[in-house]
């Protein structure tokens, strides 16, 4: 038990890093990236 | 009188200066425009909205909603591996330290005034932010769609008074087309934005406690994170300094991975028998002395 909780954030981390991998290959950092560089009309509460 | 407890300084300094830093395109705030390099695509822990016109990184709650609300995504890795791994290293550590929105309710809290610890509702309210979570920022970008098939950030347009206050409102007091087609939604935002503001004045963190799914989704690593409170039990002599001390209502000597805990130190610099740290932990066992000599193993 004690064990798997020392495991979990090396876990976890792991799970993280294996996502962002993921996600890069699958083409969603220019999702993204379109998003974040073009100004947000709902963010600043006009769209 | 109230009692005074020691506060972490550093602390402040710390969110101030990450702020500083994360928002580092100073240029933009006189110009009416925002930053368009490629560092956007990277999310920063904090909730940082990517349209403030200093922004040099992407807001994760932003950007998650981007992907769920995009057409082309069936499950948003991207995004969901910046949040894993932010939680898995610091948890709600980023709330205490790397968000430029509870640095400003921090500083609010600062001034003099009636202080509010706790109420009624306080406790039931904290869930809150996970059916703001679940709802605004997952199911409705996720599941409302338009004729296109693309989604509407919720959480965003409705609600996020970070957006406001350091996004919209630099924007439009610097870009004059932008000011001409402010319409309801503007003067609803700024309305949340104000009530907030304004009770963070007499209430620690109203948006962290209740309202924010940045925090609501960091809590749920509280207690699998590698930077961690740990506490002595040896040393522990319950006395309940640090949760008085403790402004999120958290009691570290009962539950120091509590998922409202920010971990801000404060019960750290104020326990007086040193039974309370904080750092990352990697379950790797510690010998701690007592004042007799004596030695105490403090492990997971």
């Amino acid at each position: 038990m004690k064990t798997a909780k020392r495991a979990l954030p090396f876990l976890l981390l792991a799970l993280g890093a294996g996502f962002l991998v993921l996600g890069i290959f699958g083409g969603e950092v220019a999702i993204v990236l379109s998003r974040a560089a073009n100004i947000c009309l709902e963010c600043i509460g006009i769209g | 009188m109230a009692k005074k407890y020691k506060r972490n300084k550093f602390r402040n300094w710390f969110q101030g200066a990450w702020g500083l830093v994360s928002n580092g395109y100073l240029a933009g705030f006189v110009k009416g425009h925002i930053w368009q390099g490629d560092s956007k695509s990277v999310c920063v822990p904090g909730l940082n909205c990517y349209s403030c016109p200093g922004a040099l990184g992407a807001c994760p709650i932003g950007s998650l909603q981007a992907e769920l609300a995009a057409r082309e995504v069936k499950f948003p890795l991207y995004v969901t591996g910046f949040l894993l791994a932010f939680g898995a290293l610091f948890g709600r550590f980023v709330c205490g330290f790397l968000c430029p929105f509870g640095w400003v309710q921090d500083l609010l809290y600062k001034i003099p005034s009636r202080k509010i610890g706790t109420f009624k509702y306080d406790r039931l309210l904290r869930y809150l932010k996970f059916v703001v979570l679940a709802v605004l920022v997952v199911l409705l970008p996720a599941l409302v769609k338009n004729a296109a098939g693309v989604g509407t950030p919720w959480f965003c347009k409705w609600v996020c008074p970070s957006g406001t206050l350091f996004a919209g409102i630099p924007l439009l007091l610097a870009n004059p087309t932008l000011r001409a087609v402010v319409g309801f939604i503007f003067s609803w935002k700024m309305a949340i934005l104000i009530l907030i503001l304004g009770l963070s004045v007499f209430l620690y963190r109203p948006f962290c406690k209740y309202l924010c799914p940045l925090g609501a989704a960091y809590s749920l690593f509280n207690k699998a994170s590698f930077y961690r409170l740990k506490l002595d039990e040896n040393a522990c002599t319950h006395c309940g300094i640090c949760k008085r001390a403790c402004n999120m209502g958290v009691d570290p000597s009962k539950t120091p991975d509590d998922i409202e805990c920010i971990r801000c130190g404060d019960c750290v610099k104020n326990c007086p028998t040193k039974a309370l740290s904080a750092g990352f932990f990697t379950g790797k066992r510690k010998i701690h002395q007592g004042e007799d000599g004596e030695e105490t193993q403090i492990t997971e």
